[in-house]
């Protein structure tokens, strides 16, 4: 196992603050399943109501909503946990002055990011594993393909990881943990918030819903609205999940085409939202290691040689 | 002195380094093996700052050599690039004949540093603190859990392996952080103050400790601003300032050689009345007369213990009686203030090579900046 991993996991996973904050935040998801339910239930009970229906037949909705509603809040937990988690690792390495020690052990400068990188996943990724039963209760309900479920899930992971990279891009680059900190999640915010204000923006001055649409790639809901085929408001017996606008924005330019569960291209839109993100997180990765990387000779072709008409040491030693 | 050879290929990953051949050493004859450490020409600038100008050096293997200088001398960079977590701008830094940056994985194996400021890992306890150095310096697993009890027993942790690392008082964080840089058995250790801030007691235990590595053969480059202490543990000494070496050797080689071979001395008359006398049969026996009071006399004899016997005896056989003589030595901090007060006035003095110790000669820096 890398030795940063062991260490991380040693350190942090046995204090009683990462217990604490596990409890809490399956408090949190917990609460918000049970509310998500109650509104869900009672807003489709007074729908078949004015429609005179079963209130059965509305269930496979109530069950879409919920899976939605419980995977974007696990998605929004995760991306508040993991930089949180991953934006001190090197700042603060550097802050307290271990990050030396480390670089003059015989882990090369990816190992040391790596072990990290990992370390905030493996943290990201108990976080999901115990979110597992309350996404499961979700599904009980129909309306939502496994498919959909598992690969919702491995998009939270996934964007867990990325968001650690890219923590740890920051974390390298900059003055101090809370610097790295606040970057970091300067970063979030631009990638939820940013992405969709950029949209809207090119959509009203180009009037062109395809390019509008270029920025949401970036967008993390995004990549989980396509890889859990969110569909859009059909009509009047259907409930919008958080994850309905970015899918909405997705299909700006398919109007025609939409509706409750409509499989929409999923594939593509899901590999796009989620390549550009690994590719910032890889890029971010790079930073990283190159960062740790030990300074090389500024001036080459002098390191390393002999020097001309220097004195030896058996000369006089006080000169 | 070692002679700066032509530099042999690199032996690679030597095993443990042998202790020097003293006779050798002592009367200046050649070491055939490459230094433990070997400078030359290095400089390395930060922005505008030289913080080292230009230094040569050899360490000899199995030696414990004192790097001393003010702060802002470069002894910390100079540390760095021997351990290879510093490029210089230009020159050559060898780890018994291996370039730390084009083979890091060499000297990394060969060298364990322990810096002046080092944080440590909360929420680790100290066996665990050293295991994970062990792995990230890829010692053996089965190997680890011996090793780090053992090192543990040398720094006298060994009660304190549970326990928190933050928990640990600072001596002990020192003592642990040698321990750090021992997990890996390297044959060169380079210490920059690790003295600092410990009380008394745990200097001396720290003293200890590096006389025992020294005994099992390590070569020990350690940096102090404790000058005496140095004195006192180490074999020779180089005084670092304004990013060069200003002079290096043994202690009293450097004592004798750079005050002049000067040695003050005081003598105190039994008869005031007989002062007169005495300053003129000192005189007449080559002794200069710096101060003279009523029954005491200051003199400067060229020279050191020799010299002053034999005056003593010239003096007795002139008929000068002698109720008391003290000899006056400048001590290592007065010699450490003059080198660097010379350096900061003026160009450093010449002096006549010591007899053994680490080699050292530093061309001024070229553009006569100083960090």
């Amino acid at each position: 196992m890398n030795p940063v991993l062991r260490r991380e996991l040693l350190r942090r996973w046995r204090r009683p603050r990462a217990t604490l904050v596990l409890v809490l935040f399956l408090l949190a998801l917990s609460l918000v399943t049970w509310g998500l339910h109650e509104i869900g239930r009672r807003v489709l009970e007074g729908q078949a109501q004015w429609i005179g229906a079963d209130a059965a037949f509305l269930r496979p909705q109530l069950g879409r909503f919920m899976v939605e509603s419980v995977l974007a809040t696990l998605l929004g937990l995760v991306l508040v946990a993991a930089p949180g988690f991953a934006a001190g690792q090197i700042a603060g390495e550097r802050e307290r002055g271990s990050l030396p020690l480390l670089q003059a052990t015989l882990m090369t400068p990816g190992q040391i990011v790596l072990g990290k990188l990992w370390a905030s996943t493996a943290w990201v990724g108990l976080l999901v594993v115990a979110s597992l039963p309350l996404v499961t209760i979700s599904t009980v309900f129909g309306g939502v393909e496994p498919l959909d479920v598992v690969l919702g899930l491995a998009v939270v992971l996934l964007m867990g990881l990325c968001v650690g990279a890219m923590a740890l891009g920051i974390s390298s680059v900059a003055k101090g943990t809370t610097s790295a900190v606040v970057m970091t999640y300067a970063l979030v915010l631009l990638l939820i918030l940013g992405t969709g204000f950029v949209a809207i923006l090119i959509g009203l001055v180009q009037g062109s819903p395809e390019s509008a649409i270029i920025p949401l790639y970036a967008n993390p809901f995004t990549a989980l609205a396509g890889a859990v085929n969110t569909g859009e408001v059909g009509g009047i017996l259907s409930l919008p999940s958080p994850l309905t606008p970015f899918a909405y924005l997705l299909r700006a330019g398919d109007f025609d085409n939409v509706g409750f569960g409509v499989d929409f291209d999923r594939t593509w839109h899901w590999l796009r939202g989620v390549g550009l993100l690994v590719a910032f997180a890889a890029l971010a990765f790079l930073v990283a290691v190159r960062k740790v990387r030990l300074t090389r000779p500024t001036v080459s072709g002098t390191v390393g040689r002999e020097p001309e008409g220097v004195p030896t040491a058996a000369g006089p030693p006080g000169g | 002195m070692t002679a700066a050879a032509p530099l042999p290929p690199p032996p690679g990953a030597p095993g443990r380094t042998a202790v020097p051949d003293t006779a050798a050493a002592a009367t200046g004859t050649a070491v055939a093996d490459p230094p433990a450490i070997h400078l030359r020409g290095v400089t390395k600038r930060f922005g505008p700052t030289q913080a080292v100008a230009g230094i040569d050096l050899d360490v000899p293997a199995g030696s414990l050599v004192g790097l001393i200088g003010p702060n802002g001398a470069g002894k910390t960079t100079t540390m760095k690039s021997i351990a290879g977590l510093l490029a210089p701008d230009t020159g050559v830094v060898q780890v018994f004949g291996n370039d730390p940056i084009r083979q890091p994985g060499v000297v990394r194996r060969l060298v364990g540093w322990m810096p002046d400021f080092f944080g440590v890992y909360g929420g680790l306890s100290v066996h665990e603190y050293l295991d994970f150095f062990a792995a990230a310096y890829k010692v053996p697993k089965g190997e680890r859990a011996q090793r780090v009890d053992d090192l543990l027993e040398l720094v006298r942790l060994t009660d304190k392996r549970r326990t928190d690392v933050e928990g640990l008082s600072r001596g002990m964080q020192q003592r642990l952080g040698l321990a750090r840089a021992l997990v890996h058995d390297p044959a060169v250790l380079l210490l920059d103050e690790p003295a600092s801030g410990l009380d008394p007691r745990a200097r001396i235990e720290l003293r200890e400790i590096l006389r025992a590595l020294h005994g099992d053969g390590k070569t020990v480059l350690i940096s102090s601003h404790i000058l005496t202490e140095l004195a006192q543990m180490c074999d020779s000494v180089v005084i670092m300032d304004s990013g060069g070496v200003v002079a290096s050797g043994r202690t009293a080689d450097l004592e004798a050689s750079l005050f002049g071979g000067h040695t003050g001395v005081r003598i105190r008359l039994p008869d005031p009345t007989g002062t007169d006398a005495a300053v003129e049969a000192a005189r007449t026996l080559g002794a200069a007369v710096e101060h003279v009071q009523p029954g005491v006399v200051y003199l400067r004899v060229v020279g050191a213990d020799a010299e002053v016997a034999a005056l003593v005896r010239s003096l007795i056989g002139a008929g000068v009686d002698i109720a008391e003589l003290t000899q006056k030595r400048q001590d290592l901090e007065e010699l450490f203030m003059s080198l660097t007060n010379q350096r900061t006035a003026a160009p450093p003095p010449a002096a006549p090579p010591p007899a053994a110790g680490p080699a050292a000669t530093t061309p001024p820096p070229a553009d006569g900046s100083q960090s």
